[in-house]
Parts: structure tokens; sequence; C-alpha cells
């Protein structure tokens, strides 16, 4: 039994029928997800597979052969589009209740954040890049990034509500069970670092932002997104729960920062909802800001050397394919060490620890 | 924005959608019915806080509601809704027989916008 999603002034408060829809959607993904996702695999192991077998005399050789052959498969179909309309469904009914809410979260985030000990700094000239513009991550209409109104914060709104459901609690009542991953591996690793400046990249609504405030008290936490409408959401969430960041929106690729001014930068899931040319920018741009002794650590989804069945891999590709993170794809292919190393890391000082499950994390230290 | 203004947030998520099945009329269909599922969940989980808030205030347990036996009346009232509930889901198949029934066959639409026209 997860644990409910904390309460805060902030938080979008549901009405009792949007929450018995919110809830149907964490239902029937924690249903389709389990026994129904199990049932898939059941499925290729008895019909799709040795089906292949018999035609091609041999066995699927990886995770896209499993996908061309499960595709038109009929258990396949319907649990893909099950999964794919509940996503459609959690989206519009966490929507009702912004929409509903949003005068009220206007007063409170005024309020907040004219009394505001951390700081907000928007840049309204920012380009919006490719991999955000071309179709809308994971399914949320109009992204992180599109502002519907002067100081709209409703894509943060919905974000945090849907992440919760999304997950199905599964990360924890403020929903920064990365925040935790992450940063209790830098401790685990390295019990004497005390960082003095953070910097969370791509931090939507800021959940795992928050964590460093408490698991370093002494730094100084910057925190930025692509997006001013969860920049500005996070901020207030940020006050409300009394933790001190400063949030700037900017492209983790190309910061307005100086060199050499954070010791430590962290993200949790930002590189499979970047791109190509940006994975390799985001890891120079770290080694830039990087003092020298400091680390990037940036955690993501399992890659396809991370998984010990050919399934289980097909399986992570899903949300590539039907709910547009369509960089996973490449993504779970790469070689993370040689993309630091290309960026200027040390090869030594670059490895990828397991932190859950085959979670990686991507750990660089910059040559002191 | 000023306080107290509304916002109308869009709907659509940009990205074209996949096809899962052969005719993207039963796409439309399937997700008709993951709607349907969303709603009822919504009509009991409602059902449910009515019949806990009656406990609370003391007007009915929910054992009173489980434990529920309709009177001959009752019971003949609710086989009656619940007869034309079924029978009002399942229009197509009587409207199909019906058809079929007929002495002089339905003529195809065009034959008709002709037959009028005339």
């Amino acid at each position: 039994m997860t644990e409910r999603q904390a309460q805060h002034d902030i938080l979008v408060k549901p009405s009792h029928d949007e929450r018995a829809r919110q809830e149907l959607c964490q239902a029937m993904r924690s249903h389709l997800l389990g026994d129904v996702q199990a049932g898939t695999e059941t499925i290729f192991e008895s019909r799709v597979h040795p089906a292949f077998k018999k035609e091609n005399g041999r066995a699927m050789k990886d995770r896209h052969e499993i996908r061309r052959a499960m595709t038109p498969d009929p258990f396949y179909r319907v649990f893909s589009a099950s999964l794919r309309s509940t996503q459609e469904l959690m989206w519009d009914s966490v929507i009702d209740t912004v929409e509903r809410e949003m005068p009220r979260l206007q007063t409170e985030y005024k309020k907040l954040h004219n009394q505001a000990k951390g700081t907000l700094t928007l840049d309204p000239d920012l380009d919006i890049p490719r991999y955000h513009a071309a179709a809308d991550i994971h399914l949320q209409p109009g992204g992180y990034h599109t502002d519907l109104a002067e100081d709209d914060l409703s894509a943060g709104a919905i974000f945090d509500r849907a992440l919760y459901i999304y997950g199905d609690g599964k990360f924890g009542p403020y929903s920064d069970a990365m925040g935790h991953m992450v940063s209790g591996q830098v401790k685990a690793l390295y019990p004497d670092f005390a960082p003095k400046r953070i910097l969370d990249m791509g931090c939507t609504s800021g959940n795992s932002t928050l964590v460093y405030v408490d698991a370093f008290p002494e730094a100084e936490v910057h925190a930025i997104d692509i997006g001013a409408p969860c920049l500005r959401y996070a901020h207030a969430r940020a006050e409300t729960l009394n933790k001190t960041v400063h949030f700037a929106q900017a492209n983790a690729a190309e910061t307005q920062y100086e060199d050499e001014s954070f010791d430590l930068i962290v993200s949790h899931i930002l590189f499979h909802e970047t791109g190509r040319s940006a994975l390799t920018n985001i890891m120079r741009e770290c080694h830039r800001l990087l003092k020298p002794g400091g680390m990037m650590v940036h955690l993501d989804i399992p890659q396809d050397r991370h998984c010990e069945k050919m399934y289980e891999s097909f399986l992570w590709d899903w949300e590539a394919y039907n709910n547009n993170e369509t960089f996973a794809v490449v993504l779970r292919s790469l070689d993370y060490e040689e993309e630091a190393v290309t960026a200027g890391f040390v090869r030594d000082d670059v490895s990828i620890e397991d932190v859950a499950v085959g979670w990686p994390l991507l750990v660089g230290k910059k040559a002191a | 924005m000023t306080d107290g203004d509304s916002i109308s947030i869009p709907r659509n998520a940009k990205g074209k959608r996949p096809q899962y099945f052969e005719d993207p009329a039963s796409d439309k269909l399937h997700f008709m019915i993951m709607a349907l599922v969303e709603e009822l969940s919504v009509t009991r989980d409602r059902l449910d806080s009515v019949e806990r808030v009656l406990e609370r205030k003391g007007v009915s347990s929910l054992a009173d509601v489980d434990g529920f036996e309709p009177t001959d009346e009752e019971h003949r009232q609710r086989n009656e809704r619940r007869a034309a509930y079924v029978a009002r889901i399942m229009k197509c198949f009587a409207d199909e027989a019906a058809q079929a029934a007929r002495a002089d066959p339905a003529m195809d639409f065009d034959e008709v916008v002709e037959a009028v026209a005339e």
C-alpha cells in the first residue's frame, strides 16, 4: 500500500468525481502494468516467438524484432491501446481539476512569490528545443513549456498531480523518490563530499530538487528547466514547503551560469526527454559548469545493456513508441561513459552505478 | 493573469496517435470503452460515498444497504427498469432484426434519394 500524495497549498485539490477518475486511471495503470503486461510476455513466449522461430529458423536477436512481431498481436494491441488511452484519460482528468483550481492557485502563487526566500528567473526569449516542440512528451497537452496566460503555472500543476497518478504513488508522497535515490547514492559513494552549490537540470515541478535542500543543508540549491509554467509552479511549491531553491529558465545544454560554478550537478530522468546532440551538449555543459573535483550525477531509465532479458528491454521501449518519449529508443543503446569522455571527463573518473533494479546512474567527476 | 481568472487548457497532445487496430474506428470504440470504464468507476465511488455519508450521519448503515430486500412491488419495478436498460443498450440488434422482418425490404439510400426526387 503506497502512501497518499502529500497535500500542500499549491497542489490541486480534485473534486469527488475528478478524484474518482484520477484514481481509476491509477488503478488501471497498475493492473495493465502488472498482470496484463506480464501476460504479454506469456503470449510472446507461447505463440509469437515460436511462430517467428518456425518462419525464420532462428530466435529473435534484439528488442526491435520483438516489437515488430508483438505490435500486430491482438493481446499486445489491446494492452497497448488500453495503456495509451489510460494515459490520455489521466491528463484529461487532471486538467479538469487544474482548470477549476486555477484562480485559487494564482492567488496562492502571488502570495508565495511575494514572500519568497528562493528566487525565480525566467527567460522569455529562450528557444524551446525541437525535442520538446515536435511532440508533447508523455502526452501532456502543451508539454512543459506552453504558457497559456500571464504568470501561468498550469503545466507544473498538471505535472505534479499526474506524476503521482502515473507512478501509482511509488515515487513517494512528494514524488521525490528519484532525488532520494541520487542524493543517497552520492552520499554512499562519497561520504565526505560537501557540495556548496548544487544544480538540478530539468527539474519540472521540482519534486526531486527539494531533496537536496535537506540532504545538503549547507548548500545553495539551483534548478533549471525549459518550461516557464513548470518553473513558476516549482518555485511556489518549494516556498510553500519551506525549501529555499533558486529556479531559472534555461536549456541544460547551454545555461547562463559562469564556468566552474557548481560542485554537484544532478538530473533525474532528463536524458530520455532530450535529443542526440542535446545529450552531448548537456554533458559538455556539465563539464564547463563543474568546479574541479565537482561531480555530475544523472539518473535515467534502464538501458538495453542493463536488462537481464531481451523481453524486459523491449517493454522499456513502450513509452518511446506509445507515449512520445521518442529519444529513449536511441538513448537506451548509447554508451554513456563514451559520451562523458567526449564531453571532457577523464575515462577513469566516469562510472555507471546501479541504483535500483537496473536504473543506471552516470557519475562523472571533473578532474581536480 | 489576474486573481480569479479562469483558464482554458488544451486537451490534445501534439504528436500522431498510433493506430492499434486494423480499422481506425476500432481505436475509437476502444477508447470509448475505456472512458466508460472510467465513468462507471466514478459512479461506483460516488455511490460508496453516499452510503458512507449516510452511515456517518446515522441515517443508515452499510449493512442496511447490503441487506436491503426489495418488496415485491419494488422488485417488479427494478426488473422493469433493468430490462428497459438492457433493451436500450441492445437496440442495434432489435433494429437489424426488425429490418430483416419487413415484408417490403428497405431500399438502399440512393434508391430512396431517387424515389423522393421524382
